[in-house]
């Protein structure tokens, strides 16, 4: 019955039947003539694409010229990374003596401190963080409250954190590692966390899946009911995750309020370069390098298994014995049981949060 | 903590496989119990507790008392330390009561330990605050009055941050662009190129940008000798490719299949592979880093003009040292001003194009 040729081109098999100018037509002509729909597709222009490019180009050699960089600079520095990493390196290698154990022991309280300040930080930030995620997330509160809140939190992430420890917190706490400069560089940190930390959870809480809201507002819960057992359960795995996010974000930028003054690693940091001691500054940063990728791993971990779930054994399908208190296996996990979680990444807004 | 662990409940609709349940009781109506949590190791946990315990108190450096009379003896113990130990053992209490189950007990106690820890390290206190106050009044003072007139002299500063923010931008995201395709394993030629990469990335990544930007004062030379922005583009560089790696790497890896087989099948070598299957799906991502990386070079660059690279750090450090804080107030809302600035524009920018 249909007769139409094989190889009648792009969308003749989406045509309609009624369409087809083959059907009134004599034996002796092709069955088939072409229409717009069998046109080849023409390329769309690129035109805004190559002046995107060219501007970003231009910009580009612009911004060169805007630095006043003296690229000379840039031929030299091979030899000098040469010439100081070799410094360095002998300064890592060497057997360590009683002044250059003294100097790792050193390296390695300055960076717990760092550690410390970055952990009480985080924990300022989380207190704050959560409350104000929900006031700025639009489902959970009122255009008011939300739009206000929205604006405050812009105004914290936009403050980069030196300015509070500059203007409130070191004079407030006193500088120096004894003297309270930790305190002050972990309240700086507290309070230029809590921006983007709301910023993320209210981004996870509008995530929510909307089914355990209906139906516990059906139940008839109140506000706070409908927090704590419908999104709290959902969010809380994400919520933690990001929470730990931000403290490996908070270890590094530990490090520049070190430099102002408030103790940890970069305390130390300043001083070293200070007095360019090679060996000392080679070791200080072999110690930064081991104690941030330990603390990374371990973070990452337990954002795996907070996200995830404990891991399923094949076949049986009975969660472990220890599955009972992980903070929520969150929305997924328990209907894939049994399969591998190892590709997953971790959801999309934290992962925004790693860099920062 | 113990919310979702409602115990997997499937009660119901199992009665077509009786062989494989107990009979339908009346328990199908009956919300399942969760588990009782595994006594011992609850006791090891205590014992844990007992541990951290010890620990603080041989770290403790307040030296506040607790005296506990029993009548005939009088026990003492460091106060802090014993609160530590009373809120640890509360928890653990708690954390049985309601049945939460062992690796979530230690996780809380964990956490405790941590705060604890990192609590005393940093001599937590807020007591101080009242009487120093005063400390902090002048200052506030002058930040809410800046000198207004201050903000356009130093524009130069202001285009030589913006300049130094655009190029280790382009071409950190450059670097990091084929770095996160080395270090992929979806897209790199093999593993152990992908392990390499990823080492080394890790290591760019975990020192941090103050860090960089002290090495490349010390190598080539900061503000003092001119060389600041030179400096200054180096550590941004390093401090960008560290995270553009990192985070694009995890979206090639989470990377639709279908056209990387398919590419594959028409017998696509790497590089064509990489160019037609993964790029156009990971350019939205990229672009969108790129971005948000723009707008942490700008931020970034205000702080590490404390260590001597060039820009609106550097004057912002100058007025400090002069205590002129009227002056690093203006600075300071000018920065704000700018970075809201980036913000709306880069958010208009990732709606144009995603």
């Amino acid at each position: 019955m249909n007769k139409r040729p094989i190889n009648a081109g792009p969308g003749s098999a989406s045509r309609p039947e009624h369409q087809q100018p083959a059907q009134n037509s004599e034996p002796g002509q092709p069955r088939f003539a072409p229409d717009a729909l069998d046109r080849r597709p023409v390329r769309p222009s690129r035109l805004g694409y190559n002046a995107g490019m060219l501007a970003v180009g231009i910009i580009f050699i612009a911004a060169i010229y805007g630095t006043g960089m003296d690229a000379r600079a840039l031929l030299d520095l091979p030899a000098s990374i040469i010439r100081y990493g070799q410094l360095m390196a002998a300064g890592v290698f060497q057997i360590p003596d009683e002044t250059v154990a003294g100097y790792w022991s050193q390296s390695f309280d300055a960076m717990f401190e760092s550690v410390a300040i970055a952990w009480v930080g985080t924990m300022v930030g989380a207190l704050f963080s959560l409350p104000l995620g929900f006031m700025a997330a639009r489902n959970m509160s009122p255009l008011p409250v939300y739009v206000v809140v929205r604006f405050i939190l812009s105004v914290i992430r936009a403050v980069p954190e030196i300015i509070f420890a500059i203007a409130i917190m070191l004079p407030l706490f006193g500088f120096g590692s004894g003297g309270g400069g930790a305190l002050a560089g972990a309240m700086a940190l507290g309070i230029s966390s809590i921006g983007t930390l709301s910023k993320l959870i209210s981004e996870a809480i509008e995530a929510v899946d909307g089914g355990p809201l209906e139906s516990s507002r059906a139940s008839g819960s109140n506000h706070l009911q409908l927090i704590r057992w419908a999104v709290l359960p959902q969010v809380m795995p994400e919520v933690i995750a990001i929470w730990l996010y931000r403290f490996e974000v908070n270890i590094r930028a530990s490090a520049i309020l070190g430099v102002l003054g408030a103790g940890g690693i970069g305390s130390l940091l300043s001083t070293v370069f200070g007095a360019r001691d090679w060996d000392r500054i080679g070791i200080v940063l072999v110690v930064i390098i081991l104690v941030t990728m330990v603390v990374d791993q371990i973070s990452a971990f337990i954002r795996h298994r907070v996200i995830h779930g404990p891991t399923v054994r094949h076949g049986g399908g009975e969660p472990q014995e220890d599955d009972g208190g992980a903070p929520g296996p969150g929305p997924g996990p328990a209907s894939q049981a049994g399969t591998s979680v190892e590709k997953d990444p971790a959801p999309k807004s934290t992962r925004a949060a790693a860099g920062l | 903590m113990a919310t979702a662990s409602a115990a997997p409940s499937t009660p119901t609709e199992d009665h077509r496989s009786p062989e494989s349940h107990a009979p339908a009781i009346p328990v199908a109506t009956a919300r399942p119990e969760a588990p009782r949590p595994s006594g011992l190791v609850y006791l090891g946990l205590v014992g844990l507790a007992v541990l951290a315990f010890i620990f603080f108190w041989a770290t403790r450096d307040s030296g506040s008392v607790l005296l506990i009379p029993l009548g005939f003896v009088t026990l003492w113990a460091p106060l802090y330390p014993v609160i530590g130990l009373a809120v640890m053992l509360l928890t653990l209490a708690l954390c049985f009561k309601a049945k939460v189950g062992t690796m979530g007990a230690f996780g809380v106690l964990a956490f405790i330990i941590m705060s604890y820890w990192a609590g005393s390290t940093v001599n937590f206190t807020l007591l101080e605050i009242p009487s120093r106050w005063s400390n902090v009044e002048p200052r506030l003072m002058a930040f809410l009055d800046p000198n207004w007139s201050y903000i356009w002299t130093v524009r130069d500063q202001w285009l030589i941050t913006m300049s130094m923010a655009v190029v280790a931008t382009l071409v950190g995201c450059a670097i990091g662009l084929v770095l996160a395709m080395f270090a992929s394993p979806v897209s790199s030629p093999n593993k152990g190129v992908s392990q390499a990469i990823k080492a080394v990335n890790s290591v760019v990544r975990s020192i941090p940008d103050v860090g960089w930007a002290l090495l490349f004062v010390a190598f080539i030379g900061g503000t003092a000798h001119g060389l600041g922005p030179m400096a200054g583009v180096l550590a941004l560089l390093m401090f960008n490719i560290g995270i553009v790696a990192k985070l694009l790497s995890e979206t090639i890896d989470s990377v639709n299949p279908g056209p990387v087989e398919a590419a594959d099948a028409a017998g696509a070598n790497l590089t064509q592979r990489n160019r037609l299957a993964i790029l156009p799906q990971v350019l939205p991502g990229f672009v969108s880093y790129g971005l948000y990386v723009f707008e942490l070079n700008i931020r970034a660059s205000a702080a590490l003009g404390i260590v001597g690279v060039g820009g609106i750090g550097s004057a912002m450090m100058l007025q400090l040292n002069r205590f002129a804080f009227e002056n690093v107030a203006a600075i300071l809302i000018a920065l704000i001003v700018v970075v809201l600035l980036v913000d709306m524009f880069s958010m208009y920018i990732r709606r144009k194009l995603l």
